[in-house]
C-alpha cells in the first residue's frame, strides 16, 4: 500500500490504500459531527461558512474557520514535503511517517477526549483544529503517492468522477475500457469504505465515546503494519536464497 | 534557494499567528452568550403544515406544541453562567441545566439532569439580541426562532 509511488502503484494497492484510509476518514468524520457537531473534513463547506462568517463580521468564527482551513493545508502540505524530499531514501518511511503522525493527532483527541475535556468551545476548537489537520495529512499523502487518484476524506470529487464514469459507461468503447473499469472500482471501494466507516464509527461512539478515535488509530495502524510486514517477508525470502 | 524557504517559513508563521492574533482580539463566543436574556419572540418558519404558511408570530397552541417537549418550555428569561449552567426562569417555575457551546461557537447545547440534550443554533449573537434557531420534528415539523433581548446590565 505505501511501498510503491506514483505510476509504479497498481489498482490492487490503491484500492486497499484507497478503502483503509477512507474507512479511517469516514469514521473520525462522523465521530467528530457526533462530538464536536462540526465536520473534520468538509473543507468545501467551510469555505463557504468562512465567507458567511465574513460577510456577517463574525470575525472570532471567521478567524477559528480559516485556522482550520490553514490546518488542513499545513497537513496536506506537510505530507507531500516528506513524500518529495525522502522519498528517494527510503519510500516506507517517508509514506509511512504522514499517517505515523496522523495517527499521533487522533490519539491525542481520544486521550484529551477520555481524560481531560472539559467542553469548553476553546476545547473543541482546538480539537477540531487537529483533526483538520491529521485529515489534511491523510488526504495529502494519499493523493501524492498515488498520483492524484486516491483522494479519501472527502468525496465530493469521487462522486463527481463516479457520475462522470457511470454515464460514460453508457458508450461500449468506455464499458470495455480496463483503466476506466478500475477507476469505476477504485472510486465506488473508497465511497463504500467511506460509508461503512462512519456508520461503524456512529454505532460506536454511542457505547465508547471518544475510545472510537483508537479504533481509528487501529485502522490506520493496519495500512502501516501491512506493509511493513510484507518488508520483513521479502528480506527473510532473500537471507533464505543466500 | 534560502530566499525560497524564508518565504515558506514566513507563509506559515503569518498563518499561525494570524489566527492567533484574531482569536485573542476578538471575545469568544462563550463569553459573549453569558448575563441574561429575556425572551422576545418565538416565529416559525417553514412550516410544514397544509397551508404551508409563514408565521410572523407563533401563535400559543403552536408555540405550546413544538414547545412542549423541550427544556426550554415556559422559560422567559435565560440565565447564561460562567460556570456552564442556564437557569430558565418561567413565570411559576425556574430550572438549572447545563450549557455547553459547540463547533465554531455556533451550536448552543442545552444538557437536562436526565442527560437529555438539545441544539440551537445560534443565528444572531450580539450585546444587544440573541436569536436561536431550532429544528422541529415532533407535532410541528419546521424551524422555530427564538429572539431575546439582553437584559438585567
Amino acid at each position: 500500500m505505501l511501498r510503491k509511488f506514483s505510476n509504479t502503484r497498481t489498482l490492487s494497492d490503491n484500492i486497499q490504500l484507497g478503502s483503509l484510509t477512507a474507512f479511517s476518514a469516514g469514521m473520525a468524520n462522523i465521530a467528530s459531527l457526533m462530538i464536536f457537531l462540526s465536520f473534520s473534513s468538509n473543507v468545501t463547506g467551510y469555505y463557504a461558512i468562512l465567507a458567511a462568517e465574513l460577510a456577517q463580521g463574525e470575525w472570532y468564527k471567521a478567524g477559528v474557520v480559516m485556522g482550520w482551513l490553514f490546518l488542513f493545508f499545513t497537513g496536506s502540505f506537510l505530507s507531500n514535503f516528506i513524500v518529495i524530499h525522502f522519498n528517494r531514501k527510503n519510500p516506507y518511511v517517508a509514506h509511512a511517517t504522514p499517517i505515523l503522525l496522523e495517527i499521533l493527532c487522533l490519539l491525542s483527541v481520544g486521550v484529551y477526549g477520555q481524560y481531560f475535556y472539559k467542553e469548553t468551545l476553546v476545547e473543541t476548537e482546538a480539537l477540531l483544529a487537529l483533526m483538520l489537520f491529521a485529515m489534511g495529512l491523510q488526504n495529502g499523502l494519499t493523493a501524492s503517492i498515488s498520483n492524484f487518484s486516491v483522494k479519501t476524506t472527502h468525496l465530493t470529487g469521487t462522486t463527481t468522477d463516479l457520475a462522470i464514469l457511470f454515464s460514460m459507461f453508457t458508450k461500449k468503447e468506455y464499458r470495455n475500457n480496463e483503466e476506466l473499469a478500475g477507476k469505476a472500482k477504485l472510486l465506488c471501494a473508497i465511497l463504500g469504505a467511506y460509508l461503512l466507516g462512519a456508520i461503524i464509527s456512529g454505532v460506536l461512539y454511542l457505547h465508547i465515546q471518544f475510545k472510537v478515535f483508537y479504533v481509528v488509530c487501529l485502522s490506520l495502524a493496519v495500512v502501516i503494519f501491512y506493509d511493513y510486514s510484507k518488508i520483513r517477508l521479502k528480506i527473510m525470502k532473500r537471507l533464505n536464497m543466500f | 534557494m534560502i530566499k525560497l524557504w524564508g518565504i515558506y517559513i514566513s507563509f506559515f508563521a503569518v498563518g499561525i499567528i494570524g489566527f492567533l492574533l484574531i482569536l485573542k482580539a476578538t471575545p469568544n463566543t462563550e463569553k459573549r452568550i453569558l448575563g441574561e436574556w429575556k425572551e422576545i419572540k418565538w416565529e416559525y418558519d417553514k412550516v410544514n403544515t397544509r397551508q404551508q404558511t409563514k408565521l410572523a408570530f407563533m401563535p400559543e397552541e403552536i408555540k405550546d406544541m413544538v414547545g412542549k417537549q423541550l427544556i426550554i418550555h415556559e422559560a422567559e428569561t435565560w440565565l447564561f453562567n460562567p460556570n456552564g449552567t442556564l437557569t430558565l426562569f418561567g413565570r411559576n417555575s425556574e430550572k438549572t441545566v447545563e450549557w455547553r457551546l459547540k463547533g465554531r461557537g455556533h451550536i448552543l447545547q442545552l444538557k437536562h439532569t436526565d442527560n437529555r440534550t438539545e441544539q440551537y443554533n445560534i443565528d444572531i449573537l450580539n450585546g444587544k439580541t440573541l436569536v436561536l434557531n431550532f429544528e422541529s420534528n415532533m407535532e410541528v415539523r419546521g424551524i422555530a426562532k427564538l429572539t431575546f433581548n439582553k437584559s438585567g446590565g
